[in-house]
């Protein structure tokens, strides 16, 4: 890739160098990046287990063992049904409110930002067993109080089924779509919607015809993530679909990775047709970014995407508000509470209020690497973020704004990574820097090239969402007027690919912060991270103190987000 | 790939020591270190651990930490702990020792996976006058592990859903219809129905569970502890595998549970192992013997299972454990979990 554009840059005038030197130097991290895990991946597919006495030697049978049985169908049914449940029900969830929040006038909705990001914010373990409590047959509240309020003992919600699966999944990940879809919704130009509205268009005439149509890249790209995710997550999976015997696609991932001599090759074998959905994916992501025309909002026009007027729709939206608020973020986030201040978890009862302490916090707070976790997991999730936006919204603009030959290569690259399992990504950087030593292994800045490879492909989804909305004629006047390609890409694109930068920058801090499968074995002595303090005390068995870290990890994660939506509206360039 | 490191070279080219040192500050050797047992052993190894200054630990099972921090500070050793689950220990140490680089001084791990790392070619054998007062079978011919810890597979159930009167004497009385939808494995314990398998017989013990499981079902959970935490809040009335101490630990904490022997009982062992290329072998052994016998004290307080007959523990008076051998787990590994999840954790429900 990079040798493609470094030809093409050669004809152009000399007054463009910044352009070529910041897309030269972008290109070769993204390809660096990517290459390294994708070409382990693909490497070690094709190799035996290597052992003792046994060196690894080249085969095909990690694809026929992966592929020949009838098992994997089966596995891999499970999964695609669960992904498919899970991503249609984030989006359309996460996809309402963000429409709620950014183009009606639904009372509250201020407040709404920060808090619709709650159920990501807490550690995928931690929200799943919260749901356990709330929705199991035996002792989950929801069902204890149904019960008791009608007297029956008709179990009324199960949360070990698929559709228990799909259900926690798709609400904790439903703020992606929010964050996406939020920031689409941002930079619409209301003019059309208005002029529906004055040719007696309904609201949900517009909703449909209008605002969700001009908003369908960026549903194509939250669907993609959402349904790649969903495959690959372990978590829900293994908490709520193995006790009742539903098995997933990653659990034969991680039946091969966990046995000696470890099966690496097996599990990228299986990786590989992750690789190839994924693929698909972005290709179809691209095939509408070529038809970017038909989506870009926003023009040389000023406009001021007013909301609608929903009359008395509006106590509705609120009360939709409110619902989801109270049910989807307050309980999971008073169950947490109620635990933490338990020495292990009991069903609220008079006996275990008279048990309440507030040792977990103690514990937690005196724990001894917490302070280091906390520094690093700080550092690395702000670096990470701010690094993967950056970057990517040169790629994406290479991408969707150049005509350069390769582009899609690049798109590719920057978005494959995606599918890449934590454990297969964090070995293959392992295994690279421990052959080429520049001094990086073991310190917080093998961690953060990790993070960058890892969420490098949501900075491309988020990205491509705004850069597709913006229309050319905005950098042809900038550039006109003489602007040099830097002080254009610094001074037009990125303020107006604010709204997609900032929710994707908020995304990676919020998942860097919960990167475990990659940071377990790349991080080392001093360079702990909060996800492994979460890990231990998961292993260790003390789901009280974990709560109690959950609650911290809330509350400090809302006041971050908040700060930031503050920063953005104050620093930023106004509202487009 | 140059422009993007190159300034992180500059900033950190002092945190490079790429040096495999094979001897200790002191001029000895590890297998020298490890080997030597004339009168003066502790001493030496006193006087050539704090030379070393500091010990470079990967461990998995939680009381490591509890006793390494003891052990630093009573002899001034500045301590460097790295946890990981059981696997990633070892893809850890190979990738490390494959690419020369040995920062690694102690091991912790599951029987099996230090056997491989036998295999591996990666330990020291080590003569420690701790070994004798370890239970038999601790200490494995090679010498180059000793099982510092038994993790055994117990059942445990909630006192507050099972009757004492009621509770199973032997695995057919799992049979009984009463323990519909009560009963819950966990999900990676082939090591368990291996052993299991290989005492009853592989044939006996699939027909058991088969029956049992389509009379009563079986939940299937992720991870000792929360199967552990999730019999103390009622959700599994009765789990077949967790470890000895998880009941023990919550009950502590006045938590409804209680554990319960069935038989036949298995043990796996945790072993802890020197590193042939450790960089401060002193400090090394002298931890290593530490954990087989003050540490051993550490953990029976924190109710584990010390392998020291000298120890007090839970385990003292329960008897017939069988010690799970690990070259069998480690050859059988693929085997078993195959089997158990053919036999248990496709079928729950």
């Amino acid at each position: 890739v990079s040798s493609t554009v470094t030809r093409a840059s050669k004809p152009a005038d000399t007054g463009l160098d910044a352009k070529w030197l910041v897309i030269g130097l972008s290109v070769l991290v993204v390809a660096f990046l990517a290459l390294v895990p994708l070409g382990y991946l693909i490497w070690q597919s094709l190799l035996t287990p290597e052992a003792a006495g046994a060196p690894a030697l080249l085969t095909l049978d990690n694809y026929r063992s992966a592929y020949g049985g009838a098992d994997t169908a089966s596995l891999l049914g499970n999964s695609l049904l669960f992904a498919a449940g899970t991503s249609v029900f984030a989006f359309v969830l996460g996809t309402l409110l963000a429409w709620m929040n950014e183009r009606t006038n639904t009372p509250f909705k201020t407040l709404f930002y920060a808090l619709s990001v709650v159920p990501l914010i807490i550690p995928g373990i931690l929200f799943t067993v919260a749901w356990i409590l709330l929705g199991s047959p035996k002792i989950g509240l929801v069902n204890l109080l149904l019960q008791a309020l009608f007297g029956t003992d008709y179990v009324f919600f199960n949360i070990y089924s698929m559709w228990g699966m799909v259900w926690v999944d798709g609400l904790h990940y439903s703020p992606v779509a929010f964050l996406i879809m939020s920031a689409a919704f941002r930079s619409m130009d209301p003019s059309l919607e208005e002029s529906a509205l004055m040719s007696g268009a309904s609201v949900r005439q517009i909703a449909w015809h209008i605002t969700f149509k001009l908003s369908w890249p960026a549903a194509f790209a939250t669907m993609l993530i959402l349904f790649i995710r969903a495959i690959e997550s372990f978590e829900v999976p293994a908490l709520l679909g193995l006790p009742v015997g539903i098995q997933v696609f990653t659990s034969a991932i991680y039946q091969a990775i966990h046995q000696y001599p470890s099966k690496i090759g097996l599990a990228s074998a299986y990786a590989s047709v992750l690789l190839l959905i994924a693929a698909l994916g972005i290709y179809g992501q691209s095939v509408i970014s070529r038809r970017s025309r038909r989506y870009v909002t926003v023009t040389g026009k000023g406009f001021r995407p007013r909301t609608m007027d929903l009359g008395h729709w509006r106590h509705l939206t609120a009360a939709v508000f409110i619902f989801y608020l109270a049910l989807i973020v307050l309980l999971p986030f008073l169950v947490l509470a109620w635990s933490s201040l338990q020495k292990f978890y009991a069903v609220p009862s008079l006996e275990a209020l008279r048990n309440m302490s507030l040792d977990p916090y103690r514990f937690v707070l005196s724990y001894p690497s917490f302070s280091t976790a906390v520094c690093n997991s700080l550092l690395l999730a702000l670096g990470s973020a701010t690094l993967v936006m950056l970057i990517t919204s040169v790629v994406c603009w290479i991408v969707v704004k150049t005509r350069l030959p390769g582009r899609w290569l690049l798109d590719q690259l920057a978005s494959l990574p995606i599918v890449l399992p934590g454990l297969v990504l964090g070995l293959a950087v392992m295994v690279f820097f421990l052959n080429f030593n520049v001094g990086i292994y073991g310190t917080l800045w093998i961690l953060l090239l990790a993070y960058v490879t890892r969420f490098m492909p949501y900075g491309m989804r988020y990205n491509t969402t705004s850069m597709l909305q913006i229309h050319q004629e905005l950098e042809d006047s900038a550039q006109m007027s003489g602007a040099s390609w830097g002080a254009m890409f610094w001074r037009i694109v990125l303020p107006l690919l604010k709204p997609g930068l900032v929710a994707g920058w908020i995304f990676v801090v919020i998942v860097s912060m919960r990167e475990l499968s990659s940071s377990i074995l790349l991080y080392s002595p001093g360079s702990e991270v909060l996800s492994i303090v979460v890990w231990e005390l998961w292993e260790a068995g003390q789901f009280v103190e974990l709560s109690a870290l959950g609650v911290m990890f809330i509350v400090a994660l809302l006041i971050l987000v908040v700060a930031a939506q503050l920063v953005g509206r104050r620093f930023g360039v106004k509202e487009v | 790939m140059f422009n993007y490191i190159a300034p992180l070279t500059l900033v950190l080219a002092h945190a490079l020591a790429p040096v495999a040192a094979q001897t200790g500050k002191d001029g000895r050797t590890v297998a020298q270190v490890a080997t030597y047992e004339g009168a003066d052993r502790q001493a030496r190894l006193i006087d050539g651990a704090k030379k070393e200054g500091e010990l470079s630990i990967y461990y998995s099972h939680p009381i490591v930490k509890t006793m390494a921090d003891t052990f630093g500070q009573k002899y001034g050793i500045k301590i460097k702990l790295w946890r990981g689950g059981s696997e990633a220990i070892m893809q850890r140490v190979t990738a490390e020792s494959r690419a020369g680089r040995h920062e690694l001084d102690v091991l912790f791990s599951t029987s099996a996976d230090t056997e491989a790392a036998v295999r591996e070619k990666l330990l020291q054998e080590v003569r420690s006058p701790f070994h004798q007062d370890l239970i038999a079978g601790a200490v494995p011919a090679h010498r180059q592990w000793a099982a510092f810890n038994l993790d055994v597979f117990t059942a445990s159930y909630n006192t507050k859903l099972v009757k004492k009167e009621d509770l199973p004497k032997t695995y057919q009385d799992l049979l009984d219809p009463k323990w519909k939808g009560k009963l819950a494995v966990e999900a990676n314990d082939h090591v368990w129905w291996g052993a299991l398998s290989a005492d009853i017989g592989e044939e006996t013990a699939r027909k058991l569970f088969d029956s049992i499981i389509a009379t009563n079902g079986m939940s299937v959970r992720k991870g000792h502890s929360l199967l552990a935490g999730m019999v103390a809040s009622g959700e599994v009335p009765m789990a077949l595998t967790v470890y000895s101490w998880n009941p023990e630990q919550l009950k502590r904490k006045g938590a409804p549970v209680e554990g319960l022997y069935l038989r036949p009982l298995f043990a796996y062992p945790a072993s802890v192992a020197l590193m042939n290329k450790a960089n401060s072998p002193n400090a090394a052994m002298l931890f290593y013997d530490f954990v087989l016998n003050e540490g051993q004290k550490l953990m029976a307080e924190a109710d584990y299972g010390p392998t020291s007959k000298k120890v007090d523990s839970h385990l003292r008076n329960v008897q017939g454990i069988k010690l799970i051998d690990a070259v069998q787990a480690l050859d059988q590994q693929e085997r078993w979990m195959k089997m158990y999840e053919d036999s248990v954790t496709k079928k729950a429900k």
